[in-house]
C-alpha cells in the first residue's frame, strides 16, 4: 500500500515537473521547430531566485508575489535566449545551427550560474507541510506541482483558443519547415514562444525548489526528463506531455523498487528508445503522412 | 555499336578521366595534413611532453569528429552517440588488455570491434527515426553508457577504472614520436583523407542525395536505409579507431572520461568547424577543446564560459561554420556566372535510339495504369484511374489541384501505395514493387522543385548513380564525357531555375529509363524557357524512345508538345485522347474546372 | 572555381598560418632555465581538482583549505626558505583532464609536487605518470584499491573508505544489532564501501536485510527506503556523497515512520549540510565517522589546535566561511596534509617522490606538532595519512562548536 503511495504521490509528482518541463519546450517546438535544449538551466535560475529572494518565513502572499515575479523574469531571460537563437536562422540556409546554439546557451548560463552562485547546492525551506496517504508522509508540494502542470495545461489551451495570439502561433506548426526560415513577424511570434515557455520552467523552478535537486550542474538532467516526456507524448502535443510526464515518472519509481535505484535515470531512457522504435510519433502523436 | 561496346567504351572513358578527389577537397586535405602533421610532429620533436600529449589527444578526438563528419555531413544523420561508442571502444580495450591480458594490438581491434556492434545498434533507430529523433535516441544511450558500464561494476571494473600497462610507450621511434604517436598521427591523417575520398565518391554522393532528399533518392535507385547504415559502419569503425587510440595514449580508461559532454563536445566541433568540409572538424577540435582547456589554463573557472561563448559566437556569426564560410567566401569571391552549361540535344544518343525505336513496338504500352485507387483520410483522392502510356510518347496529364495528379505520380513511383488497382511497366506487373525496384527497372522521376543539391558541381549532381545495364542508354557516354570537363567546374548554386530542372532531367537520363515522370516542369520557367523545355521533352519521346507522362499546368505546353492527353478530376479520369481528338472544348471545359477551383479557394 | 595561382598563394599562407600557431603551441614548451637551488626559488605545488561539474563543491572548498594552508606556511617561511605558489588544474572529475592536467603539471610547469586529485578514478589516471616522474603527490580519496603498489609516491588525507566501513560496522555490533539495512549512493566511495561493508557484516555474521542505492544528485530516496523498510530492519547503514543526501535520507525516513538509528559514512556528518535539508529534530538517530580532531566527548574538550584552524580558516577567507562550515573537518585534514608535504620534502631533503616517499613511510609517527589530526598513520602498507586512530562516530546532529560534534562512541 505505502509503495502504491509512494509511486502515485511522489511519482506523478516527480513526473508533473517533467510534465512541465515538456510542456514548455513542446510551446517553443511548435511555433519554430526548435528544442530548447537549455530549458533546464532556466529550471535551475527559477529555484536560484527564490534561494536569492525569499525571507526565512515567507507568508503566502509574499511566496506566491515573488514567485510572480520571478516567473516573469525568468520569461523574460528566456525571450533573450530565443532572440540569440533564432538569430542565425533567419539568413542562413543552415536550419540545424539551433542544436548548438541552444546547448551553448545552456553552457553559457550553466557556467555564469557555477561563477555566481558557486558551486553550492541550492536548497530552499518547505513552506508547507506534509500530508498522510497510504500511510507514508509526503510533502504536500508534490500534489502542488501536479496542480500546477495541470494549471499551465488549461492556460495553455486557453491561450491557444481564444487568443490572438496563442491562436496564431499553434498554426505555425502546420508548416515547420517554412516557419523556421520565415520572416520578421513570425520571428515576433516565436519570441513570444520562448517568453511563454520561460514563464512556465521560472514558476517550475520557483515553486519546486524545496523539493527539486537543484545546483549549477542539475540543468541538463530536467532538459533530459522534459524530452522524454515530450518525445513519449509525441513532440509538440500538449496532452501527451501531460500524460507522459507522471507516467514516466511513476515508472521510473516503480523501477526503484524492482530493479533498483542506479538503474532510474536509465529506465527513463530505455522507455524513450522504446517508444521512439516502436511508435516514434509518441503515444500521442499523428503518424508522418508518408513514410520513407 | 552494340550495348557491349557502348558499356566498355564508357568504363575505358570514365577510368582515363577518373579522379580520386575533386580539386578543392585535395587542396584541404593537403592542408588538413600539413597542419595536424605540423602540431604533432614538432612538440614532440622538440621535446615538449605537454604538447604532445595535449595535439595527441586532440587528433585522437579529430578522428572521432571527422567520422561524425563523415556521418552529419555526408550522410545527414544527427547524433549524440559518439562519445558512447568511442567510450565502448576504449573500455573493451582497456578491459581486453587491462582485465584480460590480452595483447595491446589484438585489444584495439576487439575494441573497433564493440565500437561497429555498438554502432549497428544505435543506427537500427535510424532506419526508423529521423532528424532529431535520432538526436535524442543517441543522447540517451550517450547518457546511459557510464551508467551501465558502472552498475556492472563486478565485470567492468568502471568504479575505479581500469589501468592498461602498454609495452612501448616513450621508447622513441623518430622524430621524438613513439609507436603511439604514429599510429595517431597516421589514423588522424587516414581519417581525413578517407573522409576527403568519400566526398569525391559516387557512394559520398548517393550519402548526400539520400541525406537531402530521400525521394529524389528512391527515384534513382538508391535506398536511404542502405546509405544510413553505411555511414554509420563507417563512422562507428573510425570513432572506435579514436577510442581504442585512447588506451595507450592514457594507460588508463574510466567512465568518468565519456561523459555526455563528449558527445556534444564532437557535435559542436563538426558543426563550428564546417560541417561536410574536410578541415572544419580540425578547427572546431581546436576552437572547442584545445583552446579553452589547453591554452587558455589560466581561467580555470572560466573554461566552460569560454567554450560556450566561443561555439555561441561561430554559429552567431558564421552560420555554416567556420571553415563553411570561409569556403563560401572564397566560392562567392572566384565564381563567375555562367552561360546556359546544361543542354540536352548534345548528349542523346540519336542513332542508337534510332535502332531502338524499330525495335521496340510502339504500340506496346510502357506503363499501364488500371482502376488506381487511393485514399488519405475520407477523401478518395485516385478514384478508379486508369492509364496507357506507349513508349516514344509524350502524355499529358492535366487537371486542377486535388485532381490526383501528384498522387498518381506518387503512386506510380512507388511512394504511395494504391488500395487496389494495377500498375505494369512494360507489361510486368509492378504494383508491388518498392520505389527503389521500379526506379531500377527504367522509371524515372523529377519533382517539382528540382531536387538538385547546391554544394556539389554540375558534374557530381549527375554521376550519382551507376549507368544502367540492359537497357540502351539514352545519353550518349561520349558526348557526356565531353560534357564533363565543363561541369567539374560549375557549382550548382550558379544555375537559374531553368537550368536546373534541365540537370535534374539529364540525372534521370543516365540511368537509361524507359518511363519518365515529370511533375510540373514548366513551373518557375520564363517563356523562352519553357519552349526550350518542349523540345527537350520532343527529344526525349521521339529519338530516346522514352514513355513521358507530363504533369503541367501550363495547358498550352501540354497542347503543343503532347501525343496523348488524359484530364482527370477528384481522382477519375474525365477525357483522354489526342490533343485534336479532345479538341477546344475539352480544353475549356479542363480552364472551367480550374476557374471553379479558384473561385472556391 | 578557384584559380591555381590563388590556390597556391593560399596553401602557403594557410601553411604559414599552421606553422605559427605551432611555433605559439611550442613556445610554452621551451624548457625553463636550469635551476639554481636558490633559496628565492618558489615551491611550485600543482593543484589538480574539480571547479566545474557535478563535483565542483567539494572541490572549490578543498581549494580554500589549501589556499589557507599555503598562506599559513609562508608566512612561517615557506618550504626550507622557499615561498610556495599554487599552479592551478581544473580537471571537472574527469580522468582525462586529470592526466592531461598532471602532464601539464609535470612537464610544463615543473611543479615540485602535487595536491589532487580527489576521485580515486582520477588518482589511478595520474598515478603511473606521477611515478615515472618521480613527483610525490597528496590527494583526497578513500578508495581501497589505492595500495601503496599502486600508489608509489602517493597519499591520501581522506579516511579510507573500507576502514570506515569496518568501523561504521563495528559501532553496529557494539550496539549488539543483528539486522541491518544498507543504503549507499551510486559513486565510487559509496560502491567501494558498499562492497567493504557487505564483507564485514557477514564476517559478523550480521543480516543485511536489504541493500539499495540511489543516483548521485537525486532528491527522494523514499522508493528505496521504503523497500528497505520491508525487511525490518534495526539501523541502516548509510554511505552517502554528500550532507544534503543525507538530508534528504532522513526526511524521507520520516516521512515513511522509519524511527531507527542512521550509521553513516563519512559525508553524513556534513552536520550543518543535513540541517538545512532534514532539520535538527530529525538529526537525533544520526552517528557518522569523522576525523577525531571534530569530535568531543562529554568529558573532554575541543582540541586546541582545532579551534584555532577553525578561528584561522575564517580569518582567511571571511565570505567563504559558510560554505566551508559543513566540512571544516575535511578542510583541517587538506591543510593537514599541505603541512605533512612540507615536513616530507624538509625531512627528506629533496622533492623527489620516491625519497619523500620513503621518508614519510617511516618518519610518520614524528609528526604530529601543529597538525590538527596529529596521529598520521602512513607506512610501508598504507598510504593513508589518516588511520583507524584518527577516525570517531559523532552525533552531527549535536554540533558542539562550528564544525565540531558531540562524540557517539566514548
Amino acid at each position: 500500500m505505502e509503495e502504491l503511495g509512494i509511486t502515485l504521490v511522489r511519482g506523478i509528482g516527480e513526473g508533473s515537473v517533467y510534465a512541465l518541463v515538456a510542456m514548455s519546450m513542446n510551446v517553443i517546438f511548435n511555433a519554430s521547430g526548435i528544442l530548447n535544449l537549455a530549458q533546464g538551466e532556466f529550471v535551475v535560475l527559477g529555484g536560484l531566485f527564490a534561494l536569492l529572494f525569499l525571507p526565512t518565513a515567507p507568508g503566502t502572499a509574499v511566496w506566491i508575489g515573488l514567485g510572480i515575479a520571478v516567473t516573469l523574469a525568468v520569461g523574460a531571460m528566456m525571450a533573450v535566449e530565443g532572440y540569440v537563437v533564432l538569430l542565425p536562422l533567419r539568413s542562413s540556409v543552415e536550419q540545424h545551427s539551433w542544436l548548438v546554439t541552444t546547448l551553448a546557451a545552456a553552457v553559457i548560463i550553466q557556467s555564469l550560474i557555477l561563477i555566481f552562485q558557486g558551486p553550492d547546492p541550492i536548497v530552499v525551506d518547505n513552506p508547507f507541510g506534509t500530508f498522510d496517504f497510504l500511510g507514508v508522509s509526503h510533502p504536500i508540494l508534490y500534489p502542488v506541482l501536479t496542480g500546477l502542470a495541470i494549471l499551465t495545461f488549461v492556460g495553455l489551451r486557453w491561450f491557444q483558443t481564444h487568443t490572438l495570439l496563442g491562436l496564431t502561433m499553434n498554426a505555425l506548426r502546420q508548416d515547420l519547415e517554412a516557419a523556421r526560415a520565415a520572416g520578421a513577424s513570425v520571428r515576433r511570434l516565436q519570441l513570444s514562444s520562448f517568453a511563454i515557455a520561460g514563464l512556465i520552467v521560472g514558476a517550475t523552478g520557483f515553486f519546486g525548489a524545496p523539493l527539486l535537486g537543484l545546483s549549477q550542474s542539475a540543468g541538463i538532467s530536467f532538459a533530459l526528463n522534459g524530452f522524454v516526456a515530450a518525445v513519449i507524448g509525441g513532440l509538440g502535443n500538449q496532452l501527451g506531455a501531460l500524460i507522459a510526464g507522471p507516467a514516466v515518472g511513476m515508472l521510473s519509481v516503480l523501477s526503484i523498487f524492482t530493479v533498483g535505484g542506479e538503474f532510474k535515470q536509465a529506465v527513463a531512457f530505455a522507455l524513450l528508445i522504446g517508444v521512439l522504435l516502436l511508435r516514434p510519433e509518441g503515444v500521442f502523436g499523428r503518424p508522418a503522412a508518408r513514410r520513407v | 555499336m552494340t550495348v557491349a561496346g557502348d558499356a566498355a567504351v564508357t568504363s575505358r572513358h570514365a577510368s582515363s578521366r577518373r579522379r580520386w578527389l575533386r580539386r578543392d577537397t585535395r587542396l584541404e586535405l593537403l592542408i588538413g595534413t600539413i597542419v595536424v602533421g605540423a602540431t604533432t610532429i614538432l612538440p614532440l620533436a622538440t621535446g615538449s611532453i605537454y604538447w604532445g600529449q595535449v595535439f595527441l589527444l586532440a587528433n585522437i578526438y579529430l578522428i572521432a569528429a571527422v567520422s561524425l563528419n563523415i556521418l552529419r555531413g555526408e550522410a545527414g544523420q544527427i547524433s549524440f552517440g559518439q562519445g558512447a561508442i568511442f567510450g565502448a571502444s576504449a573500455y573493451a580495450t582497456a578491459m581486453a588488455a587491462g582485465l584480460y591480458g590480452v595483447h595491446i594490438g589484438l585489444a584495439m581491434a576487439i575494441g573497433v570491434l564493440a565500437a561497429l556492434v555498438f554502432g549497428a545498434l544505435l543506427s537500427l533507430p535510424a532506419l526508423r527515426v529521423q532528424g532529431y529523433y535520432l538526436a535524442f535516441v543517441t543522447v540517451a544511450a550517450a547518457v546511459v553508457f557510464p551508467e551501465l558500464l558502472r552498475a556492472f561494476d563486478e565485470h567492468t571494473q568502471a568504479i575505479t577504472g581500469i589501468s592498461v600497462f602498454v609495452p612501448g610507450v616513450g621508447s622513441t621511434l623518430f622524430l621524438g614520436m613513439d609507436w603511439v604517436a604514429v599510429a595517431i598521427l597516421g589514423f588522424a591523417i587516414a581519417a581525413l583523407a578517407a573522409h576527403a575520398l568519400i566526398r569525391s565518391s559516387r557512394l559520398g554522393r548517393q550519402m548526400r542525395v539520400a541525406a537531402a532528399s530521400p525521394e529524389a533518392a528512391l527515384s534513382l535507385g538508391i535506398s536511404p536505409g542502405y546509405m544510413r547504415v553505411a555511414a554509420f559502419g563507417i563512422s562507428s569503425l573510425g570513432t572506435g579507431v579514436a577510442g581504442a587510440l585512447y588506451v595507450p595514449l592514457f594507460g588508463f580508461v574510466s567512465p568518468g572520461a565519456f561523459p555526455i559532454a563528449l558527445s556534444i563536445l564532437f557535435y559542436f566541433a563538426v558543426v563550428v568547424g564546417g560541417e561536410s568540409t574536410i578541415v572544419g572538424p580540425i578547427a572546431g577540435v581546436y576552437l572547442l577543446h584545445v583552446l579553452p582547456n589547453n591554452v587558455l589554463t589560466e581561467f580555470v573557472e572560466y573554461r566552460l564560459l569560454t567554450y560556450g561563448l566561443i561555439a555561441l559566437a561561430i554559429m552567431l556569426f558564421f552560420p555554416t561554420g567556420l571553415i563553411g564560410t570561409v569556403r563560401e567566401w572564397l566560392n562567392r569571391l572566384f565564381e563567375r556566372p555562367v552561360d546556359p552549361m546544361v543542354s540536352i540535344a548534345p548528349l542523346v544518343d540519336e542513332r542508337q535510339l534510332a535502332a531502338l525505336s524499330k525495335e521496340e513496338s510502339a504500340e506496346r504500352p510502357v506503363l499501364r495504369v488500371r482502376d488506381a485507387t487511393k485514399s488519405f483520410g475520407g477523401v478518395h483522392a485516385l478514384d478508379g484511374m486508369s492509364l496507357d502510356v506507349r513508349s516514344g510518347e509524350i502524355h499529358g496529364l492535366v487537371g486542377p489541384n486535388g485532381s490526383g495528379k501528384t498522387t498518381l505520380l506518387n503512386a506510380l513511383s512507388g511512394f504511395v501505395r494504391l488500395e487496389s488497382g494495377e500498375v505494369a511497366i512494360d507489361g510486368v506487373r509492378a504494383t508491388r514493387w518498392s520505389a527503389r525496384r521500379r526506379a531500377r527497372d527504367g522509371l524515372g522521376r523529377t519533382f517539382q522543385t528540382p531536387r538538385v543539391f547546391e554544394d556539389m558541381s554540375v558534374w557530381e549532381n549527375v554521376y550519382v548513380t551507376r549507368v544502367a545495364t540492359g537497357r540502351a542508354a539514352s545519353l550518349s557516354p561520349a558526348a557526356l564525357h565531353n560534357a564533363q570537363a565543363r561541369w567539374e567546374s560549375v557549382r550548382v548554386a550558379t544555375l537559374s531555375f531553368g537550368q536546373r530542372r534541365l540537370l535534374e532531367i539529364v540525372r534521370v537520363l543516365r540511368s537509361s529509363p524507359r518511363i519518365l515522370l515529370l511533375d510540373e516542369p514548366a513551373a518557375g520557367l520564363a517563356p523562352e524557357e519553357r519552349s526550350r523545355l518542349g523540345n527537350v521533352l520532343r527529344l526525349l519521346s521521339r529519338r530516346a524512345g522514352i514513355g513521358v507522362v507530363l504533369v503541367e499546368h501550363d495547358l498550352r505546353l501540354v497542347w503543343n508538345v503532347a501525343d496523348r492527353i488524359t484530364v482527370m478530376d477528384e481522382g477519375r479520369v474525365l477525357y483522354s485522347g489526342t490533343p485534336a481528338e479532345l479538341g477546344n472544348e475539352a480544353l475549356e471545359a479542363v480552364l472551367m474546372l480550374g476557374r471553379r477551383d479558384a473561385e472556391s479557394d | 572555381m578557384i584559380s591555381s595561382r590563388v590556390l597556391r598563394r593560399t596553401t602557403s599562407a594557410l601553411t604559414a598560418l599552421a606553422a605559427v600557431l605551432v611555433v605559439a603551441a611550442t613556445a610554452g614548451a621551451s624548457p625553463q632555465k636550469p635551476s639554481n637551488a636558490t633559496a628565492a626559488q618558489p615551491f611550485k605545488l600543482g593543484l589538480l581538482l574539480p571547479l566545474t561539474g557535478p563535483l565542483a563543491l567539494p572541490g572549490s572548498r578543498i581549494r580554500t583549505a589549501v589556499q589557507y594552508a599555503v598562506s599559513e606556511i609562508n608566512r612561517k617561511g615557506g618550504v626550507r626558505g622557499r615561498r610556495i605558489t599554487l599552479v592551478t588544474v581544473d580537471d571537472a572529475a574527469d580522468p582525462t583532464q586529470d592526466v592531461q592536467g598532471v602532464t601539464k603539471l609535470i612537464n610544463q610547469d615543473r611543479v615540485d609536487f602535487i595536491f589532487g586529485p580527489i576521485t580515486s578514478d582520477g588518482m589511478l589516471a595520474v598515478v603511473p605518470f606521477e611515478t615515472r616522474a618521480k613527483k610525490a603527490a597528496i590527494g583526497v580519496v578513500g578508495s581501497p584499491r589505492l595500495t601503496p603498489s599502486v600508489m608509489r609516491y602517493g597519499f591520501s588525507v581522506l579516511l579510507n573508505a573500507g576502514e570506515q566501513a569496518r568501523k561504521m560496522v563495528a559501532y553496529a555490533a557494539r550496539r549488539r544489532w543483528t539486522r541491518v539495512a544498507i543504503l549507499h549512493d551510486s559513486g565510487e566511495q559509496g560502491k567501494s564501501a558498499n562492497v567493504v561493508l557487505r564483507q564485514q557484516l557477514s564476517n559478523r555474521r550480521m543480516t543485511i536485510t536489504g541493500d539499495q542505492e540511489y543516483n548521485v544528485g537525486a532528491t527522494d530516496m523514499t522508493a528505496q527506503l521504503l523497500s528497505l523498510k520491508g525487511g525490518n530492519p534495526q539501523a541502516l547503514l548509510l554511505f552517502p556523497t554528500s550532507g544534503t543526501d543525507v538530508g534528504r535520507v532522513l526526511l524521507g525516513m520520516q516521512q515513511l515512520d522509519m524511527d531507527i538509528p542512521v550509521v553513516g559514512g563519512y559525508g553524513a556528518h556534513f552536520g550543518a549540510d543535513v540541517a538545512r535539508v532534514a532539520g535538527r529534530p530529525a538529526m537525533t538517530r544520526l552517528v557518522a565517522t569523522t576525523y577525531a580532531a571534530f569530535g568531543k566527548c562529554p568529558k573532554g574538550g575541543v582540541p586546541n589546535l582545532t579551534k584555532s584552524f577553525v578561528n584561522g580558516i575564517r580569518r582567511f577567507n571571511p565570505d567563504g566561511f559558510g560554505t566551508l562550515v559543513p566540512a571544516l573537518d575535511l578542510a583541517a585534514a587538506v591543510r593537514d596534509g599541505i603541512w605533512v608535504m612540507k615536513y616530507a620534502v624538509e625531512g627528506a631533503r629533496s622533492t623527489s617522490g620516491d625519497k619523500v616517499a620513503a621518508w614519510l613511510e617511516r618518519n610518520s609517527g614524528k609528526l604530529g606538532r601543529g597538525l590538527v589530526n596529529p596521529k598520521v598513520t602512513a607506512n610501508r602498507n598504507s598510504h593513508f595519512l589518516f588511520g583507524p586512530s584518527s577516525m570517531v562516530l559523532v552525533r552531527p546532529g549535536s554540533e558542539v562548536s562550528p564544525g565540531v560534534y558531540a562524540r557517539a562512541d566514548c
